[in-house]
């Protein structure tokens, strides 16, 4: 921590006018001093004794300050398998999953250099490269991924991520439970020890896209500290990865250096990560003057830019991130929303276009379906006649139901809750407005805590007859996301039709097959209804204009910047970017604590 | 004097012990609890595990008990948002970052306030009356702290590049944030230093003094500012545990690492240990502050007596 909060520099000294002139000034030549200018590195070796490109920086300039909002935020662990939900930033930086995902979502090789199924299509079996290293000496190995895999079913970790292996490797679910031990779970060495065997509970397809998530522990250290935690602290940390811990303070800083041990096959152009945590605040003013190197924008933020003359030249990069949907949903078990053609009548009431042109361009595509296109498997075209805007229709439908013009209709509560970056108060507020409007019925707006609209919705049976909520994916793959709506899941939508195409789906390994099936999962989805889709929402970034690289450029969907799952290890933008030559002199402070 | 200390800090743990027994029920009824997610609610025998690992699998009632016999051994406990760390340990990193920032707070806007209150007062009706009272004062209490910070961070950090825009290390992380903090306290002190320096101005026995031939200065320094201080202890005194607490808006316009997000953050993450320290902090610091207001009455005005004591 700094000096100040040992209270020492607090201590300010007697000021005289003069006195204060003088530190005034000496003041700001310090914070002027502050800004850096990058020099040419190009050709130069960067700390990973990787040969830096042409245009690049200097080696010691190659470092990426990235901001984190903490707002809502806790910060526990950097390891997938300690923590999911409250991991650090920067978190997974110190392995190598087997898988890895490209620029254009396709899944490439990680640790592993291949896989494949076996016959009976019940086991994945993932080839590891040789001469991965520990920072601590030791090889990386199938026993790290069998020892993490088992480490994250212990009932005494009570690991927050269970439920993504429960039902897909064997005994993972009954290991979850306590009903038999760890050791008895479908993860294995195979023939050797750079092989890896995993056991699904039945024919998996999916299992490459869902290894995306192997980031493993060592599982050496693992048994020396008993828990994933060792590495949040720079003298314990033990990593495979291009980079190492050297300052974790969740509050305020979390830094990683060059791990000079690394001999993994990704190196990183970029030696020094900073993630610069903030309790919320405005970030646009921390960018403009060069604290972080990169940001996140929203709509808001986007139309102050647009009036700053350095801003407004900057390119605004989008993308998905991780394909999240926001839509409304209801509970299907009780009237009103229990019949089909009220839902039907609400979706074709929405111009989701002029919806998004008005209130979140540039930053949302119209969601037609539950899928965000350019997601695996998602279509569009086909879901168009079940939530196209046709307000005849949807008052005719709102008829057929036995409310005709609203008559009778029962006044509803409409649930949500505050998101900046989805604008999500402008848009309840104008769906309410179109549905009571088109239809001639009464839904009143009810806004709650994050936490409480979640406990509420997820209670069995619900107790939220009507919200506005989103989901993002979890690993990249339609099984992913339609497993939302599959009966006792997250919504009390249950609909056997459907879920038999899901399981069907989740076992076919045959791509034009899965579309065929997921396809027709989707129509049926749509049609019936149990939720009204309202947009795809679009991340918007803008990076200094020194940050570049290929990781940047846009993809064969036309996305650009750092996409889903971002700059680490379980992405291959990580050799994409680099810091180069700051020729439009825009501003830079270099962060305290890094050389 | 010590007994009626004794009794005031014996109230004082009373009230405490009926806080915390209240702010426990409380936030066990709101609906959410700490390891509720959002995306994908965990199945039974997971979330099971997870209740089972940090004791919310008992009753409440002995959750209850374990916190305060904890508390009792000077353990607050662990909270459940970075159970890497301790309660006291967490606190212990944040709360100095608030305290000097509060400190100088509590230094500028005092001193800038009486000296501003005094001077209106002194020259009441005239320009710098008006400067004082109705320029800044009305400025310092109508804008919000955090508009203040956003104003100075677009002047001094965007446009002139002369400070940081905010962050925590370097002494000259602190003077914005001083300053938007400090603005709202200081015209509320001016304005009640005026107002309560302009009655004593016009008092029996300041008229009377004058008559006898006391000089102005004596008058000003030993019965006009000593009386005017009387009613500005109460503003004060409410005023010291809310900016030594921190402000949220502060903070996280200046991205200092303090105390005062975690008032929030605890309480959306249903951060139960955490919460329960937060409460006591602000419950003795209320106290506390109670307690001197009421012992610095008698110092500036011996008249006052505190009940209890033998006159």
């Amino acid at each position: 921590m700094s000096d100040l909060s040992s209270g020492q520099s607090a201590r300010l000294p007697h000021l005289t006018r003069r006195g204060f002139l003088v530190g005034a000034s000496a003041l700001t030549l310090a914070a002027c001093g502050n800004t850096q200018k990058a020099t040419s590195g190009a050709g130069s070796k960067n700390a990973l004794g990787l040969k830096l490109p042409a245009g690049a920086a200097s080696a010691g300039d190659q470092y990426y300050v990235l901001p984190f909002d903490s707002t809502g935020a806790s910060y526990k662990a950097l390891d997938f398998y300690e923590n999911v939900y409250s991991r650090a930033p920067l978190a997974d930086q110190f392995n190598i999953p087997l898988v890895r995902l490209n620029q254009n979502y396709q899944i490439v090789p990680g640790a592993a250099g291949g896989w494949e199924q076996s016959a009976d299509k019940n086991s994945w079996t993932f080839h590891l490269r040789k001469g991965i290293m520990w920072s601590d000496g030791k090889e990386l190995t199938a026993t790290d991924y069998v020892e993490t895999l088992r480490y994250s079913a212990d009932p005494k970790h009570a690991w927050d991520f269970s439920w993504f292996w429960s039902g897909v490797i064997k005994n993972y679910t009954d290991a979850v439970a306590g009903k038999v031990p760890t050791s008895s779970i479908g993860v294995k060495q195979g023939k050797d020890k750079y092989t890896l065997v995993i056991e699904t509970e039945g024919p998996v397809a999916y299992i490459p896209s869902a290894c995306l998530y192997t980031t493993p522990l060592s599982a050496a250290a693992l048994h020396k500290y008993g828990s994933g935690s060792y590495n949040i602290n720079p003298a314990t940390c033990v990593t495979c990865g291009p980079y190492t811990l050297t300052k974790f303070d969740p509050t305020a800083q979390v830094v990683l250096g060059p791990n000079k041990k690394y001999t993994g096959p990704f190196k990183p152009p970029i030696d020094t990560l900073v993630g610069k945590i903030y309790a919320g605040g405005d970030m646009l003013p921390r960018f403009q003057t060069g604290q972080v190197d990169q940001l996140s924008v929203t709509p808001l933020d986007l139309k102050i830019a647009a009036k700053n003359p350095k801003t407004k030249a900057l390119h605004l990069y989008k993308n998905p991130n991780d394909f999240e949907i926001w839509y409304t949903f209801f509970d299907t078990k009780k009237a009103p929303f229990d019949n089909v053609k009220v839902r039907q009548a609400l979706a074709h009431s929405v111009d989701r276009d002029s919806l998004i042109k008005s209130l979140l361009a540039p930053l949302a595509t119209p969601a037609y379906g539950y899928l965000t296109p350019g997601y695996p498997f998602a279509v569009e075209d086909p879901l168009k006649p079940y939530t196209n805007y046709d307000p005849a229709k949807a008052k005719s439908l709102l008829a057929q139901a036995g409310y005709p013009n609203g008559k009778g209709f029962p006044p509803v509560k409409f649930y949500w809750w505050a998101n900046a970056v989805s604008n999500t108060e402008a848009v309840v507020q104008a769906l309410t407005h179109t549905w009571n409007s088109t239809l001639g019925i009464n839904i009143q707006l009810q806004q709650l805590d994050k936490t409480t609209f979640y406990a509420r919705m997820n209670k069995k049976p619900t107790e939220i007859q009507m919200g506005f909520v989103s989901y993002g994916m979890d690993y990249f793959d339609a099984s992913n996301m339609l497993s939302v709506y599959k009966s006792d899941g997250r919504h009390n939508w249950n609909n056997a039709q459907y879920d038999k195409l899901l399981a069907k789906g989740a076992a076919e390994s045959k791509p034009p097959a899965r579309q065929e099936i997921y396809t027709e999962a989707q129509v049926q989805l749509t049609k019936e209804a149990p939720g009204v889709f309202i947009f795809h929402l679009l991340y918007g970034y803008y990076y200094a204009p020194y940050m570049q690289g290929k990781a940047l450029s846009k993809n064969k969907n036309g996305y650009d910047g750092i996409q889903w799952p971002g700059f680490g290890a379980t992405s291959d933008s990580l050799q994409g970017l680099y810091v180069a030559q700051n020729k439009q002199n825009w501003p830079r402070q270099k962060p305290s604590g890094i050389s | 004097m010590v007994a009626y200390l004794a009794r005031r800090f014996l109230t004082l743990l009373l009230v405490m012990f009926v806080v915390t027994m209240l702010i426990f029920g409380l936030m066990h009824a709101v609906p959410g609890g700490p390891f509720d997610q959002t995306q994908q609610p965990l199945p039974g025998p997971a979330m099971a595990n997870v209740m089972r690992k940090y004791g919310l699998d008992q009753p409440i009632w002995r959750q209850y008990l374990n916190w305060l016999w904890a508390l009792l051994h000077g353990d607050l406990g662990i909270p459940f948002e970075q159970p890497t760390m301790t309660v006291t340990g967490l606190i212990a990193k944040a709360w100095p970052i608030t305290l000097v920032i509060g400190g100088l707070t509590i230094l500028v806007s005092y001193v800038g306030g009486l000296v501003m209150g005094c001077a209106a007062a002194l020259r009441h009706n005239t320009w710098l009356d008006w400067l004082l009272t109705s320029a800044v004062s009305t400025v310092g209490v109508a804008l919000p702290n955090y508009v203040v910070g956003f104003l100075l961070i677009s002047l001094f950090s965007v446009k002139l590049g002369w400070l940081p825009v905010g962050g925590w290390g370097q002494p000259q992380d602190l003077i914005l944030p001083v300053i938007a903090f400090s603005l709202y306290p200081m015209a509320l002190m001016a304005r009640y230093t005026r107002a309560s320096t302009l009655e004593v101005t016009y008092a029996d026995y300041v008229r009377m003094g004058r008559a006898r031939g006391l000089s102005e200065r004596r008058l000003t320094v030993r019965y006009i500012l000593r009386t005017a201080l009387i009613p500005l202890i109460t503003i004060m005194g409410p005023n010291i545990p809310n900016i030594l607490t921190g402000s949220i808006f502060i903070e996280a316009t200046f991205a200092l690492p303090g105390l005062g997000s975690y008032f929030t953050t605890a309480s959306l993450h249903r951060d139960y240990p955490l919460i329960l320290a937060l409460v006591l902090i602000v419950a003795v610091l209320w106290g506390t502050c109670y307690i001197l207001s009421d012992v610095a009455y008698t110092l500036v005005d011996p008249r006052v007596r505190l009940e209890g004591l033998s006159r």
